[in-house]
This record gives structure tokens, sequence and C-alpha cells, in this order.
């Protein structure tokens, strides 16, 4: 009867319970689910940025460049990024970004020290890694804001370099959000 | 300050296959675009302010170089935490597919608890 009772435990019941733990699993997520509104946000996010730098450019070569002007550009763009942290914040799992805290500590000793040394300071504060990856390119914008503010306008080089690197953490936001999408199509 | 691309490519490279693993593969296409970018991002960098010192009407000055390398930093982290991000949509889509598979061979048996 106790050989029967561990056959049925064997075969029933524990393939049971490792179906329902992964079932779980997928049911609460690791991540959050795919956001189109986040892909399309991010999207304008990057179509504005070009049209102001490259706007920047021309208007530094031009008499008269006063910072003030570009005031209403970083209020719209700043208020857009808070809106899409806001939206990530609310379907974050809660579970943090699993990996990227050992990856980024990892990097931190491998890397060359001018990019390196800060990612030892990372602390992603319990974050889902969208909401650390947009927070991330909100201070970013603040950072071009800086720079205009300090260069009084940027030239050609600085606007160059100041959109490709905003474009590889835009980028990074785009692409995961496009695996996600990806799985829900397949 | 001078700096070689293919040395600072191929460490992040290195350290991206030691420190993702098995999951490497997955995301190596990605992770290689990007390491690119940042390693010649950060020479343009240095080259530029190295330019601004000899003629002013060139690049820009140190202290612009000093934002727009922290701008740099910021993308590296995103591009690892999107690294990160990718590695476990990747482990839930195939908890999924599986599950999936399970659900259609069992039929109406466990598709309520599924």
């Amino acid at each position: 009867m106790l050989g029967n009772l561990v056959q049925r435990v064997r075969g029933v019941v524990l393939p049971l319970a490792a179906l329902l733990v992964l079932s779980a699993c997928a049911a609460t997520g690791l991540t959050s689910a795919y956001d189109p509104a986040i892909d399309k946000g991010m999207t304008q996010y990057a179509v504005d940025l070009e049209e102001h730098l490259v706007l920047e450019v021309l208007q530094k070569e031009q008499p008269g460049y006063v910072y003030k002007q570009d005031l209403p550009f970083f209020a719209k763009q700043k208020a857009r990024l808070g809106g899409l942290i806001m939206r990530a914040e609310a379907s974050d799992p809660g579970k943090g970004c699993a990996l990227s805290d050992k990856a980024v500590e990892y990097f931190g000793d491998k890397l060359p020290s001018e990019l390196g040394s800060a990612l030892k300071n990372y602390n992603p504060d319990g974050d889902g890694c969208t909401v650390i990856m947009l927070k991330n390119v909100r201070a970013q914008l603040d950072k071009i804001a800086l720079l205009e503010k300090t260069m009084k306008g940027l030239n050609q080089a600085a606007a160059t370099d100041a959109m490709n690197i905003s474009s590889q953490a835009i980028r990074a936001v785009l692409s995961l959000e496009a695996l996600k999408k990806k799985g829900i199509e397949k | 300050m001078s700096i070689s691309v293919e040395e600072v490519f191929r460490s992040m490279m290195d350290a991206g296959a030691s420190a993702f693993g098995d999951n490497w593969g997955d995301i190596a296409t990605f992770a290689e675009t990007e390491f690119r970018k940042m390693a010649q991002q950060v020479s343009d960098i240095a080259s530029n302010v190295a330019a601004h010192a000899k003629d002013p009407a060139k690049g820009y000055d140190a202290q612009a170089g000093k934002i727009l390398m922290d701008m740099q930093r910021l993308s590296t982290i995103n591009v690892l935490v999107s690294m990160s991000a990718m590695t476990m949509v990747m482990v839930e889509q195939a908890i999924n597919a599986m599950l999936d598979a399970v659900k259609n061979a069992l039929g109406g048996v466990f598709a309520t608890i599924l």
C-alpha cells in the first residue's frame, strides 16, 4: 500500500507540482510585459531629441542665441519621460532587475576606468529593468541641458556625440521591448 | 588620452561572454553592436577634447567631455541592464512555450490550472 502511494506521488503529484511551480513563475513574471506606450513614447522621444539637436547646432551659428529658449523643450521631454517612468513603475512586477547588479559589478572591474569607475556606484534601488533604463534616459536629458547651458549652445561635434550616446540608451529600452513583443506575436 | 577602440571592444566582449555564460549566445549580437559603439564613443570623446586643446574651433573642452562621458556611463548601464532583462525574458518565453506545449498535450485535463 505504501509502495502504491509512493508510486502515485512520483507518477502524478510530482509532475503536477512541477507544472504548478512553472505556471506560477510564468504568471507572476520576472520582467514587465511589453508596453506599446513605452515603445512608441521612446521612439517619439528619439525623433524629438534629434530634431532639437539639429536645431541647436543651427541656432548656435546664429547671433543672439540664449539657453532660455531651449527650456520648453526640456520641460516637455522631462514630462514625457516622467509619464513613461510612472507607467513602467505601475506594471513593474516588483522583483527588481535580477542579474543586472551582477552584470554591472562584473563589468565594472573589466572595463576601462573611464567607464568602469561609475559602474561601481550602480544602485538600482529595487527598480525594475525598464524603470532603471528610463530613469537613465531622463538623467541623460538633464546632462544635455547642462551641456547646452555650459557651451552656450552645441556645436556639431558635441551635438553628434550627445545624440549617439542618447541613442544607445534609448535603443537599450527599445531592443528589450522588441524582444518582449516578439514573444507575444509567436 | 589615447584609447584603442579594438582593445576596449575586445575587453567588453570577453567580459560579456564570461558574465552571461550559457546565455551569451542569445544576446551576443545585440552586445557586439552596442559594445563596438560604446568603445568608439569613448574614443571620440577623447579625440574631441584633444582636438579642442590644440584648436579651440574644433571639438569641445574638457568640461563638455566630462558631461558626455557621464552620459556614456548611463548608456553603458542601460546596455548591461537591457542584456540582463533580455536574458530573463528569454527564460520566461522558454517556460511559457514549454507550458503551452504541455497544455496542448494534456488537453482539457490541466487547462483550467494552467
